[in-house]
């Protein structure tokens, strides 16, 4: 049934509008930041939640598959196995795919769900429930990768701001789908950073003052146009962001901090080599340089694991690359003591088909995969969740899309159950009727769901 | 679908009871309802002549001043002869053959309706139809939804068609497949999918329904009849009805519905309680799965679809203010677009904005007919002519007039239009292989809106074109899809989204969710390009070409389909014959239902900021327009002027609705549908490149290209140019114009702040700047000039003071220029078209 076969880019369309440039989020005034800390705290996150964590998502558009990754089925037949093996890891008991070796030294520091489900095999929708936590309302999202309920990091945005003059919720080195802040408003869209931070060229654009201009110079400039902007009050009520963006802008071209949290080449040759000098690696490095520097939000955007044809060929590369930055970040935060408030979160938006489809190929599965979370609290060297035998249905604690977004709030100090109001003044949740998976920090595992 | 626990309440009341003064309901104030002088129902009379049959009623309360109000849920109904017709839950069931009258009454208002019954044929055996009895239970109960079981790949084994729109597929799946035995004859109750949607095994869909349920018991009958399919000439569906078909409502009331199904054998149904319900403006009026709408706190109006076995129907919902009136907008000497849309904004109790100034009516009319800023001389004449016809502060309509003219004359306006249409038509370098497809492509396009080509020849021209790429620009349209498996699919999508407004995409694989296409509508359009057929010629080009035959073959047959427009028969084309001729004639004919309207809404959002579809690709029944009069006329306006794109262009820039204000009032701060003032549409990329080049006089060079290339020159949507992508210039890879992004990003700010580039063409040598500088004029001619040359207007004396300060206060009169251009560089007032 299934016509798919483009490996490249997502069958239904979704790279099409890569286009996009996401927005970025201004800075929050220090006091509405502190306003919604006290109500984010107010609301009473579980026990040992890090409140101003930071989240670093890594994000594997198309969906890649569990059984390459964290959930192998070496005793399932061929067509579902696959070509790849088990290894052990260095915790006892559980195994990992071999072609993440790197991974499987730092087992003690990351916990692996393994029974992620929800229902929903369309990138642009699902992508839109991991994403947001809500399936878009009126079926296919149109036209627009916009989505119609706020992204993890909007939200996140939101509630922590930003105390350090630097944009609270940053995408890198592509755009991701769905990640926009909806009716939080363009100020909770990411600031969206263009380029390979691996090539020797790579540079955030216009930050620095351009020849001829110095602070003061920008300065007079400024308050000239504050004085002549008369249309801006007008315009300011309808899009509000225009003005939120020039405030962020002025912020970040004054700012030393700013200058130097963008520049990665100020990292050490030892720390970018540790990385992998690849586009996932270093967008990765320089993810944990931002969080470092005050962002709440980076997600880094993996490349594409829509592998509907080729499957095999394609986790030669992407496998390692993946590994390698994940296996660093991990250890790295560890090593500078930032993992306990840092939540990193690898994901895609599903799984893929156990059965290996007429390309050699995997296809979209949502009913069953797997994801791994480290940091802010979660204990390390865990397996939650388990898949039948052939990878097909969760039979082990079935974790669901809203599960993994509470899970993330409550890691990250925030209230799921607050309610935003929509567009059309509607009380919406930030997430609606999932629970966290407290048996990640020891705590005991919610009702069966 | 949240509901606060009161509406929750309400909605779960029970339909028929006495508690209409209870306090704290807010359905229509007791004030409205002591207006209430006769009730009505829907249906009038009730015939039920099916075994089983059973009728809603809807009843109306109508007011003194004519206003409906739906009491349904606040009326008491009593059946004369309940062994003969019954009533549950506002719906009046068959029981035995015969009469009864069943009585309406209003609690505490005395007034009174009686509705004749008879019931007929109630005591024959039912006989079960798979497609039209238990499909849309299934489908009501969401079994066969895109989220599970009727997703492409099925859920955990069991797989049905999207909304039961493969009825024999399903019945084999439900209950042919020896696997899973879902229908279980010998135990009914104890089949598979019974227990699963009912709870009682587990389900990873949950439970969909209760054993006590209407649907399960029908469900549960049929097993007991033997699982039948029910013979293969039952009746199907024809279309369905909704009543009211449209209604005028307050904020926070309910509206009920009655939906009917007709049959091809001339039956109805009642089918109310099976339809699906969407409303397309939840903020406006929400509705739950049963068809009760609700309206919310905002003005303006929602259509509510209902969807049944694949048939669509709408209910329009109108919400208009609360308070007092605004004064009307109409004025005597109003054209038929003004007419239009100030008869609703004075139905929607919404008042229009003042008329904007005749500078801003240049700026506007030159920022949207031709993507350019007017410049200085320009804007000092029309501004002079102005005076002279009319003082200040009153429309110069003559010269405005004239200015139109003059614009849709000049070169540029094809230069802008070629952009535009190059954007959905898809003029994309690496998609068409070569820069001479590329180039041929946007040539013949460009020269189309040059020649001001009839719209309905520019269309014949593509969907007919043959020949090489290279020389033939319209056949690129093809060459897009070339090498697909599926070219003729992906026409048929383009084709259909770009020039019939209609998104039948979704009927490639499934019934499309929201409007009556199947995949025969699709195939059907698709297999007008069965014969079309491509070569490569003797210079490498790609040649195509009509072959004497060729089919498209339907996916679920496997069968050549035979092409058919849209609701339209089979047509059988001689072998040797363009089928695409035959498409031709159907898209271009002057009754065409879809070509014409689709054009207008495009044009339309392009001047108002805003469609009267939107999306504005995606009209439909269900997605209806928001002044749908307006849309007509246009439309018809449009065939009647033989497709003529600038007609159309000057009958809207000469409205007086386009020359609107942008400035709000409280009265319309909040409409952003109904065009009560103009709304604020940010400039291009390439329009706003082209600006700052034009104010700061220094052009953009872009590499391989002449200098003094303007960016709306470029044929080439991939030339590098970090402005042009960072402001949101379309990749142009699919037919979809929403590809050109007008949203804000920090990018954005930080470029036009502090990129370098700004910088220099501000400190530019041979720029305006240094020409300013060393003009000698005084910092007051000066800051008039700039202001002329950036905002098309003159400053207004507090501006004009503050500007002339700076100039004195800073002694480097250069740089004092620079910092006062880049000022107004960064003025929203320069970013928007207002």
């Amino acid at each position: 049934m299934n016509s798919n076969t483009r490996a490249n880019s997502y069958c239904d369309g979704l790279s099409r509008r890569n286009f996009i440039q996401l927005g970025a989020a201004p800075f929050l005034g220090l006091g509405l930041a502190d306003v919604l800390r006290l109500k984010a705290a107010a609301a009473q996150p579980s026990a040992r939640a890090k409140k101003d964590g930071n989240l670093i998502l890594l994000w594997q558009s198309g969906g890649a598959s569990q059984l390459e990754t964290w959930d192998l089925k070496p005793d399932a037949p061929a067509e579902i196995r696959g070509t790849l093996n088990p290894i052990d890891t260095n915790v006892p008991g559980i195994q990992i795919c071999e072609k993440l070796p790197k991974s499987a030294r730092q087992m003690d520091k990351y916990a692996i769900l393994r029974s992620v489900t929800h229902p929903d095999a369309g990138h642009l929708r699902a992508c839109h429930l991991m994403l947001t936590g809500y399936l878009p309302s009126k079926g296919v999202p149109v036209g627009s990768p916009y989505n119609e309920t706020p992204s993890i990091g909007s939200v996140i945005a939101r509630e922590t701001g930003s105390g350090r003059g630097i944009p609270p919720y940053v995408v890198l080195p592509k755009t991701v789908p769905q990640g926009h802040g909806a009716y939080l408003g363009a100020s909770c869209n990411p600031y969206f950073i263009e380029g390979d931070p691996a090539q020797p060229t790579f540079g955030v654009r216009d930050l620095k003052l351009p020849r001829g201009i110095d602070p003061g110079r920008l300065e007079d400039r400024r308050s000239l146009l504050a004085q002549l902007d008369g249309l801006r009050r007008e315009v300011d009520a309808r899009v509000p962001a225009v003005d939120a963006y020039y405030e962020q802008a002025y912020r970040m071209i004054t700012s030393s901090a700013v200058q130097k949290a963008f520049d990665i080449a100020q990292e050490p040759a030892a720390a970018r080599d540790a990385f992998g000098r690849t586009a996932s690696g270093q967008s990765t490095l320089l993810a944990r340089r931002l969080v470092e520097s005050g962002v709440r939000c980076v997600t880094v955007a993996l490349g594409s694991w829509d592998t509907h044809a080729k499957h095999f060929e394609a986790m030669e590369t992407k496998l390692p690359e993946m590994d390698q930055a994940f296996a660093a970040l991990v250890s790295d935060l560890h090593d500078r003591g930032l993992l306990d408030t840092t939540l990193v979160v690898m994901m895609g938006e599903f799984g893929r088909t156990p059965k290996i489809n007429k390309d050699a190929g995997r296809d979209h599965w949502p009913n069953v995969w797997s994801l791994v979370m480290a940091g802010a609290g979660i204990r390390g060297g865990q397996v939650i969740g388990a898949s039948d035998a052939r990878s097909e249905t969760p039979t082990e604690r079935p974790v669901t899309a809203e599960d993994v977004l509470a899970t993330i709030y409550d890691r990250m100090g925030i209230d799921f159950e607050k309610e935003y109001h929509n567009g059309q003044n509607r009380p919406i949740k930030i997430v609606k009727g999932g629970s966290p998976v407290t048996e990640l920090w020891g705590g005991k595992p919610a009702a069966a769901g | 679908m949240s509901l606060t626990p009161l509406l929750a309440a309400l909605l779960l009341s029970p339909p028929v009871s006495a508690t209409a003064s209870k306090p704290g309901r807010v359905l229509a104030g007791s004030k409205s309802l002591a207006r209430v002088v006769r009730l009505e129902t829907y249906p009038a009379r009730v015939t039920l002549d099916r075994p089983g049959a059973s009728q809603s009623l809807l009843v109306t309360g109508v007011t003194a001043d004519g206003r409906a109000i739906d009491l349904s849920d606040r009326v008491r109904v009593r059946s004369s002869a309940p062994r003969i017709a019954t009533v549950q839950g506002g719906s009046i069931h068959a029981s035995a053959n015969g009469f009864a009258t069943v009585r309406v009454e209003l609690p505490g208002a005395k007034l009174t309706a009686v509705v004749p019954v008879e019931v007929r044929r109630a005591q024959e055996p039912i006989r079960y139809s798979f497609s039209q009895d238990i499909l849309p239970l299934l489908t009501k109960a969401g079994c066969s939804s895109g989220g599970c079981h009727g997703k492409s790949t099925g859920q955990n084994g069991f797989r049905l068609s999207l909304l039961g729109f493969d009825p024999e597929a399903d019945y084999v799946a439900l209950v042919r497949q020896p696997v899973g035995r879902r229908v279980c004859l010998t135990e009914p109750e104890n089949s598979l999918f019974l227990r699963k949607a009912s709870g009682g095994s587990p389900h990873g869909g949950g439970k969909r329904f209760d054993r006590a349920s209407a649907a399960y018991r029908t469900l549960l009958a049929w097993v007991e009849a033997g699982a039948p399919m029910g013979p293969s000439d039952a009746p199907t569906v024809s279309q369905i009805e909704i009543f009211p078909p449209d209604r005028e409502l307050t904020r926070r009331s309910g509206q009920r519905f009655v939906v009917t199904a007709r049959y091809t054998d001339g039956s109805t149904r009642d089918v109310t309680a099976d339809a699906d319900y969407l409303s397309n403006e939840e903020s406006v009026a929400e509705v739950d799965p049963t068809g009760r709408a609700r309206t919310l706190d905002l003005t303006g109006e929602a259509a509510v679809m209902a969807r049944y076995l694949g048939r669509v129907a709408v209910s329009r919902l109108l919400v208009p203010a609360s308070g007092p009136a605004p004064a009307s907008a109409l004025r005597p000497e109003d054209g038929p677009i003004d007419r239009r849309v100030f008869s609703r904004l004075d139905r929607l109790r919404i008042g229009a904005s003042d008329p904007c100034s005749d500078e801003e009516f240049l700026r506007r009319a030159t920022l949207d007919v031709i993507g350019c800023l007017p410049t200085v001389t320009e804007t000092r004449d029309f501004i002079r002519q102005c005076r002279a016809e009319s003082a200040e502060g009153v429309p110069a309509l003559r010269t405005r007039r004239a200015l139109v003219e003059r614009l849709l004359a000049r070169p540029e306006y094809a230069d802008f239009w070629a952009v535009r249409w190059a954007d959905v038509l898809r003029v994309n370098r690496s998609t068409l292989g070569t820069d001479q497809n590329a180039q041929s492509y946007h040539r013949w396009i460009r020269e189309s809106f040059a020649a001001n080509k009839p719209f309905d020849q520019f269309l014949r021209e593509i969907v007919t074109a043959a020949g090489p790429g290279w020389t033939n620009g319209a056949v690129n349209f093809y060459r897009v899809a070339f090498e697909s498996p599926t070219a003729a699919a992906e026409v048929t999508t383009a084709l259909s989204q770009t020039f019939l407004g209609t998104r039948i995409e979704c009927a490639q694989c499934h019934h499309h969710p929201y409007e009556k296409w199947s995949q025969d509508d699709f195939y059907g359009l698709a297999a007008f390009f069965g014969r079309l057929k491509n070569k490569r010629s003797k210079e490498g080009d790609i040649e195509y070409f009509s072959d004497a035959a060729g089919d498209v073959k339907h996916p679920r047959t496997n069968k050549p389909v035979t092409p058919r427009v849209l609701d339209g028969p089979m047509v059988s084309v001689p072998r040797g014959e363009d089928p695409r001729s035959v498409l031709a004639s159907w898209l271009t004919a002057k009754d065409n239902p879809f070509v014409a309207r689709a054009l207008v809404n495009r044009l339309w959002a392009h001047y108002m900021g805003r469609g009267l579809v939107e999306p504005i690709d995606d009209l439909r029944v269900t997605n209806p327009a928001t002044n749908p009069e307006l849309l007509d006329f246009l439309a018809q306006e449009f065939v009647e002027h033989g497709f003529d794109l600038k007609h159309l262009t000057r009958l809207i820039l000469n409205s007086r609705v386009y020359a609107l204000s942008s400035r709000v009032t409280p009265s319309n701060k909040a409409d952003t549908q109904n065009f009560s003032h103009a709304y604020l549409k940010r400039l291009s990329a390439e329009t706003l490149l082209d600006a700052i080049c034009q104010v700061t006089g220094v052009p953009e060079s872009f590499a391989g290209l002449p200098t003094g290339t303007r960016a709306m020159q470029l044929w080439n949507n991939r030339t590098p140019s970090y402005f042009l992508d960072t402001f949101g210039r379309p990749l142009r890879v699919s037919p979809c114009e929403c590809e050109r992004s007008a949203e804000p990003n920090v990018a954005q700010a930080l470029h036009l702040i502090n990129s370098p580039q700004i910088q220099e063409k501000l400190a530019s040598d041979r720029g305006k700047v240094a020409e300013f500088a060393n003009s000698g004029k005084t910092p007051e001619e000066l800051v008039e000039e700039i202001y002329l040359t950036a905002l098309s207007r003159t400053p207004k004396p507090d501006e004009r003071a503050v500007a002339v300060a700076y100039l004195k206060r800073i002694p480097d009169r250069r740089r004092a220029l620079e910092d006062f251009l880049w000022t107004l560089l960064n003025t929203r007032e320069f970013l928007f078209n207002h």
